[in-house]
């Protein structure tokens, strides 16, 4: 009973919050969760590796507007340059792509930086002059 | 955002900080006079270091100051780098800025006396290796609440995200850092060479902090005339900067109170390998550090305490000791004083409401789950309100928060 709960926290909340997480104020549209349904599994038999992974932050306030999707599955192995992770993250890119209900807002690098090399790459620090004091 | 500072920190959590100028008299700080409770001069207890700890201590320093055992506890808020390295040196406490105390809840100012001596304690916003200090055995980093650290932008710029590659160009090229608006050396403003903050803010965006480029807002002749240094010349520069688009610094969360709120913005971060940028809280306006304590913005590191210890790592000085079982937690602070209340309201993280750590300086994200956490008990003094489950014993709370936590005036089911 207890997994079956915390599955659908888990799965509740990264689906409910998730798409709202990353397209909050800036139309990023193409940076969303898609919860995969795999319609043959039992939930129940899941449940222990689904907990492992489910998102730490399921807290109260997180799970009260989550719908109930207790039979969706939720899969965690994501482009993180294009989705975020919906998971419990272990690595240091699931935390800082975890799919969240916070504001984000892009920074471009390919086009603000005009002086990125070729490759994307960063040139070496210009010799120190002393600051630009 | 809005912090609240030493004087509404403390009427919310018990003490009565009247917030007025310094004292007119000119006292030094080793001849401060007897205390309501003190028929004998009270301690001395000097703390030198970042000035972002100022409003960390503030409550502590003014409990004390009526405490039925009082205590002048002495901030002198020079620079992390410097006040660590002239402690763990034992070098006289710097005079770049006036050491600050409070007498009768009033804060006020001393001079250092004309021999000064190293403080009893340091504190920092980054580890010492940071500042290129080595720690001698005898000298223990105590952690204390968690700090964010911010670039800024006047509340007229337009400005909303910098990456960790913008940030690189921006300070460490300065003019030719390609990245308008951020292409005017005179408007990118950063601290010196001392300061703690700047130093983890170089480790996290790769530009050794004696290269940065830009102007040390200290120096600056305004900041000379309003007598400002460190970060108040930071915000100073960026609110009256004429170009305010051109215009970004840097700042420990510590240092962002609700006056610098009034004037300059936080920028999101976006970290090598994140997809977009983030604020340290959930929103742009909200007080959470939803970001700083779930891993999505990573601009952070505990505050750190050094403190003389013995072999077996205990304070060698009572008194300092004292005052570290306040700031660590492991006794109750005197006057009411709430010490997750403070960390809100000084735009800090307790540890207990933090859902990742790390270990070194900018060291990699790993999930952690605090015994006695207080993460509901942080949501409600930092944001007003929390939507976890309010408890008086352990039998009040769901399976999913167990334990419940009576650490704190308000009693909350948390996971552990």
């Amino acid at each position: 009973m207890r997994s079956r709960t915390r599955l659908r926290l888990a799965v509740g909340a990264a689906a409910g919050l998730a798409p709202a997480s990353c397209t909050a104020i800036l139309g990023l549209g193409d940076y969303a969760v898609h919860p995969v349904r795999d319609a043959g599994q039992d939930v129940a038999v899941d449940a222990a590796e689904i907990d492992a992974r489910s998102p730490v932050d399921a807290s109260p306030k997180d799970v009260a507007d989550a719908p109930d999707i207790s039979t969706d599955v939720i899969s965690c192995d994501v482009d993180l340059t294009v989705q975020c992770f919906p998971c419990a993250p272990r690595a240091p890119l699931e935390f800082l792509n975890g799919c969240t209900a916070a504001t984000c807002v892009p920074f471009d690098d390919s086009t603000r930086l005009a002086n990125l090399l070729p490759d994307g790459g960063l040139p070496p620090l210009p010799p120190f002059d002393g600051g630009g004091d | 955002m809005c912090r609240i500072f030493p004087a509404a920190i403390a009427a919310m959590f018990g003490v009565a900080v009247v917030a007025r100028p310094a004292l007119a008299w000119a006292v030094t700080c080793d001849a401060l006079p007897n205390l309501e409770h003190s028929a004998t001069a009270p301690p001395v207890v000097y703390v030198e270091g970042s000035g972002a700890a100022r409003a960390l201590l503030g409550p502590l320093q003014a409990a004390l100051s009526v405490d039925a055992k009082p205590m002048y506890l002495v901030f002198v808020g020079d620079g992390g780098c410097l006040g660590a390295g002239n402690f763990i040196a034992t070098q006289p406490m710097s005079r770049k800025v006036k050491p600050v105390y409070y007498t009768g809840q009033v804060q006020a100012t001393c001079d250092l006396p004309a021999t000064v001596g190293a403080a009893n304690l340091a504190v920092s916003d980054a580890y010492a290796a940071t500042c290129g200090l080595d720690l001698p055995t005898d000298v223990a980093d105590l952690p204390g609440p968690i700090q964010p650290m911010l670039f800024v932008v006047p509340k007229a710029s337009t400005q909303r995200s910098i990456s960790a590659a913008g940030a690189y160009f921006v300070f460490g090229f300065g003019a030719a850092s390609g990245v308008s608006p951020w292409d005017n050396s005179g408007s990118i403003y950063r601290l010196d060479a001392s300061s703690a903050t700047q130093a983890l803010l170089a480790a996290a965006i790769r530009v050794p902090s004696r290269q940065w480029q830009g102007v040390d807002a200290g120096s600056l002749p305004a900041s000379a005339m309003a007598g400002i240094a460190g970060a108040d010349a930071v915000v100073n520069a960026l609110a009256t900067d004429a170009a305010p688009e051109h215009a970004i610094g840097i700042l420990a969360g510590g240092d962002f109170g609700s006056t610098a709120a009034d004037r300059i913005a936080v920028l999101a971060y976006k970290e090598r390998g994140q997809s977009c940028g983030y604020f340290p809280d959930s929103t742009a306006t909200a007080h959470d550090r939803a970001n700083v304590r779930d891993g999505h913005y990573p601009l952070w590191g505990p505050l750190h305490f050094f403190a003389r210890v013995d072999t077996s790592g205990v304070p060698l000085d009572a008194n300092v000791a004292r005052v570290l079982s306040y700031i660590t937690g492991a006794a109750a602070p005197p006057g009411g004083v709430d010490p997750v209340g403070v960390d809100a309201a000084s735009g800090l993280v307790p540890s207990c409401a933090m859902h990742v750590a790390r270990v070194g300086e900018m060291g990699s994200l790993m999930s952690f789950a605090p015994q006695g956490s207080c993460g509901c008990y942080f949501d409600y003094v930092s944001t007003g309100q929390s939507s976890c489950v309010k408890c008086a014993k352990r039998a009040d709370c769901p399976a999913t928060a167990p334990v419940c936590n009576l650490s704190n005036p308000v009693g909350y089911c948390e996971t552990q």
